[in-house]
């Protein structure tokens, strides 16, 4: 018999030890998830279904081998029959749902509550949100919808990994299912709000795990063990030591396990020569005797440095009896009993909050997406312009300093002409005049533009006498004479301060018809598009040089631009989602105000978790995605009434994102087959479904147009004209109470909490035959 | 069932079966389990107080010296947050290592 037991002991302890490690794990995973910002969720979500599974799996086992063994022989850790007896009955009774609605009352546990599903909301957000759940009306209702919410999750947990999940951590261990089980036909809900602070808290309640585990050292075991002769009470240090060195090795680190590996070695070995030495005790006194000097350790080895807290400890530990410390202990058992009940409907609000207040509905989604893409349009015009100025300035300042650059070059450049048969000193200097002219033409246009015809003579002549005369040499054709730019420049310069006298003197010499210009000449002498002579051509070259220059200035100004409208959308998507943000919490209140919203309808308001990086980062890749993308969420609700429209002192000023909040949008299943919508049809699509909605909204009916095409979108104008005919013939005013969603896929009719959900599919007259049958019903809820 | 539970309940049996003692009977099974309760009370007691913040240690202080200081005591642990877990969490940990313990114990017997 004592051998079978001890079989079925170990086994049970190695079902433990599986069991902590595959807790540790998740422990671990949810840590790591919690600090690494650049987590992958998906990664995260799949491994934690793994360990939830793996530890469901192994909680079976624990109770098929406790089931197995007989009660004689049953391990601690078999949970008795009777607890699955009851998980399995069915939902608790009903008083469950005034206990939660009571647990709402207490402040805390609402505050807790937001602060764990909005941990990165401003305080003043959060504060606000609070508020508005705590009106008597909104409490009560929040209270049935937790209240349901854990009942819904009782039948079918069956206390596995659903509790886990749902109950956000702190509140799903065994003590809390034990707590829930008690209370369960009892009236230890009391208390429920004040854990109910605390359950939400998962935040807390990690960290308190970890403190907890950060006491378990083993640095002064060996210490300890050197200190002490008392064979009992070395057994026990060896078994400590023992216990954190399996915790450093499940924990990974090396550091500690080298170390603790170490320390457990030197232990055991000192022991081993001190067994016999109370070997011969009894069992009674040797569990007496393990139990004392376990009393001794606690008090030797303090597992704090907090003064006031070993006082107390002391205290109660050495001053009161054993009778006052149980009734202390267990009176805090109880306490936190009572505690985990609340931590579950903590737990359980903070996920419903996190669960429906949610920013990342369709609704919210499409309200920052399109005050993102209105804002992006409206900097990326802006920013077009100021790119084209921009561009215009840059390039044409790098070009004009390329060209300056040339102009002084074409100083140093060597110019040169020959004289044709026939031509003379005056031919070949009005060639060298003329290709000069013609560079800087190309280079500088202004410089030389207002020459007149008697300074360019002038010029020609004072030049020809200088190639005429060079040693007296005769001009002979194909002869060639070269000169420097800077020597022309300079006749030209002259030319150029010639005296007014001196210009009417040349003036009345070329009347004389001996010095006439022809026009041919004339024509000549004044145009400067090209050169006589390629070699004399210097521009070109500079000219594409400088264009050259002003590309590259032209691109350098793109790249700044898209720079700059990347961290404009940056900023705009920013506002947008601020603006959003307002505008969710808007219509928030007035979700609240009204009450009586099913659950569904609350689909807008803050939830920090999926805000700012994450939102955008999802906006931007759905813009980036949106004319690509196939198919979509094509669905339309209409919130006629029971919400009533805003009026413009609910809207913030800066809230056009408001406008479309009253009424909640739902995604529908992407479809396939739908069109692709163009980017260009983009604005086209908005533009219409603004009209369209605005055109309802006047009849103070709220619309939300979700199309991802404008075929869709018109497909679904044309089926929503229809409806509207049996929406006058019922009359609006009888819809008010409702809110009605209607969508483009095939569902069938169903009410549930004021919610319409009707399918266009199914044509006008289904639609109003269905409202005929059940619109005072839904009133009713409504 | 948990160590909790039991505790709570004073289930003799459960606490016998923990510490690996089921055969001992009669005067000497309560003599240990009284023992064994006693400590594990000093168990919980710790995690508790270890588990409170400064305020909550002040109440604490403060309802020590109330003749409700069982009401009050209640009312401050059920505020920490998974408290009743940790709790669970120590007994359980503390009856395993008293046992493992014992068990070494009696293989050198």
């Amino acid at each position: 018999m004592e051998s079978a037991l001890r079989l079925e002991v170990a086994g049970g302890e190695s079902l433990d030890a599986e069991l902590a490690q595959a807790k540790t794990e998740l422990q671990l995973l949810e840590d790591t998830f919690a600090g690494d910002p650049d987590a992958n969720e998906t990664e995260f979500e799949s491994q934690k279904q793994a360990l939830l599974a793996k530890i469901a799996e192994i909680e079976e086992r624990q109770k098929t081998a406790a089931v197995a063994i007989t009660p004689e022989v049953a391990t601690p850790e078999a949970p008795p029959q009777l607890e699955t007896k009851i998980v399995e009955e069915g939902p608790p009774p009903p008083d469950a749902e005034t206990a939660v609605t009571e647990a709402m009352e207490e402040p805390s546990a609402v505050e807790a509550a937001v602060a764990a599903a909005v941990p990165e909301a401003p305080p003043e957000e959060r504060k606000r949100l609070v508020k508005l759940l705590r009106t008597p009306e909104a409490a009560k209702n929040l209270g049935k919808k937790v209240g349901s919410f854990l009942k819904s999750l009782l039948p079918k947990s069956s206390w596995k990994g659903g509790w886990k999940e749902i109950l956000a951590g702190g509140a799903a261990g065994a003590a809390t299912r034990y707590a829930i089980r008690a209370a369960y036909g009892s009236n230890i809900w009391w208390a429920a709000g004040a854990g109910a602070a605390g359950g939400a808290m998962t935040g807390a309640v990690r960290e308190i795990l970890v403190q907890r585990k950060r006491l378990v050292s083993a640095a002064d075991i060996r210490k300890q063990l050197e200190e002490t002769k008392d064979m009992t009470k070395a057994t026990l240090i060896v078994t400590k030591a023992e216990e954190a060195y399996k915790n450093a090795w499940i924990s990974g680190d090396e550091e500690d396990v080298r170390r603790l590996a170490e320390e457990l070695r030197t232990v055991k070995e000192y022991i081993s020569g001190e067994v016999e030495t109370e070997s011969h005790l009894g069992e009674k006194e040797r569990i007496l005797s393990i139990l004392k000097h376990a009393d001794k350790i606690q008090e030797e080895i303090p597992a704090t440095k907090r003064k006031e807290v070993e006082e107390l400890l002391k205290t109660i530990n050495f001053e009161r009896g054993p009778l006052q410390r149980r009734k202390i202990a267990g009176a805090a058992m109880r306490g936190a009993l009572v505690g985990a009940v609340g931590g579950a409907v903590g737990g359980a609000l903070a996920s419903w909050i996190s669960e429906h207040i949610n920013i990342g509905g369709a609704a919210t989604e499409e309200v920052i997406l399109k005050k993102t893409e209105a804002a992006t349009r409206a900097a990326s015009q802006e920013l077009q312009q100021e790119l084209l100025a921009k561009k215009a300035e840059v390039s044409a300042g790098a070009t004009a300093r390329a060209m300056e650059k040339a102009q002084e070059e074409l100083l140093t450049q060597k110019f040169s002409a020959a004289a044709e048969k026939g031509e003379g000193a005056t031919h070949v200097a009005r060639k060298l005049i003329h290709d000069y002219l013609a560079n800087q033409n190309h280079l500088n246009p202004d410089e030389f533009s207002g020459f007149s015809t008697e300074q360019l003579v002038w010029a020609e002549d004072a030049l020809q006498r200088t190639v005429g005369t060079p040693g007296g040499i005769a001009v002979q054709p194909e002869m060639r004479w070269e000169f420097t730019g800077n020597e022309i420049k300079s006749i030209l310069e002259k030319a150029r301060g010639l005296s007014e006298e001196q210009m009417k003197s040349l003036s009345g010499l070329l009347k004389d018809p001996a010095h006439r210009l022809s026009s041919k000449t004339l024509e000549f002498m004044t145009n400067w598009e090209g050169v006589t002579d390629e070699a004399n051509n210097f521009w070109s070259e500079a000219r594409e040089a400088a264009e050259a220059a002003g590309r590259d200035a032209a691109a350098e100004a793109q790249a700044t631009f898209e720079t700059t409208r990347a961290a404009a959308e940056e900023i705009t998507t920013e506002k947008a989602t601020g603006a959003a943000q307002k505008a969710m919490n808007a219509t928030l209140m007035r979700v609240l105000k009204y009450g009586g919203v099913a659950a569904t309808a609350i689909g807008v308001g803050v939830l920090a978790k999926k805000k700012g990086s994450v939102i955008t980062g999802a906006i931007r890749e759905r813009l980036a995605s949106r004319g690509e993308r196939k198919g979509g969420a094509v669905e339309s609700t209409l919130g006629i009434g029971g919400v009533p429209p805003p009026t413009p002192s609910e809207i913030a000023p800066e809230s056009d994102a408001a406008r479309p909040q009253d009424a909640i949008t739902q995604s529908a299943p992407a479809a396939e087959t739908a069109p692709a919508t163009s980017p260009e049809e983009i604005p086209k699509t908005s533009e219409a479904i603004e009209k369209f909605e605005e055109s309802w909204r006047q009849k103070g009916v709220i619309i939300r147009t979700n199309v991802s095409s404008f075929k869709e979108f018109t497909d679904l104008v044309s089926k929503l004209e229809k409806i509207e005919k049996v929406f006058n013939k019922i009359g609006i005013e009888r819809l008010k109470s409702s809110v009605f969603s209607l969508i483009t896929e095939e569902e069938s009719f169903r009410g549930a909490s004021g919610t319409l959900r009707i399918s266009v599919n199914q044509g006008p007259e289904a639609i109003q035959k269905f409202l005929e049958e059940n619109l005072p019903s839904v009133e009713q809820k409504a | 069932m948990t160590k909790t539970q039991s505790v709570l309940d004073k289930d003799s049996k459960t606490i016998l079966e923990a510490l690996g003692v089921e055969n001992l009977s009669g005067r000497d099974a309560e003599e240990v389990v009284s023992a064994a309760l006693d400590h594990v009370n000093k168990v919980i007691l710790e995690t508790v107080v270890l588990s409170l913040d400064e305020k909550q240690l002040v109440d604490f202080k403060a309802a020590l010296q109330k003749e409700t200081f069982e009401e009050e005591i209640a009312a401050i642990t059920a505020k920490v947050p998974g408290l009743a877990d940790a709790i669970e969490e120590a007994v359980q940990k503390e009856f395993l290592v008293l046992r493992a313990a014992k068990e070494r114990l009696d293989l050198k017997k």
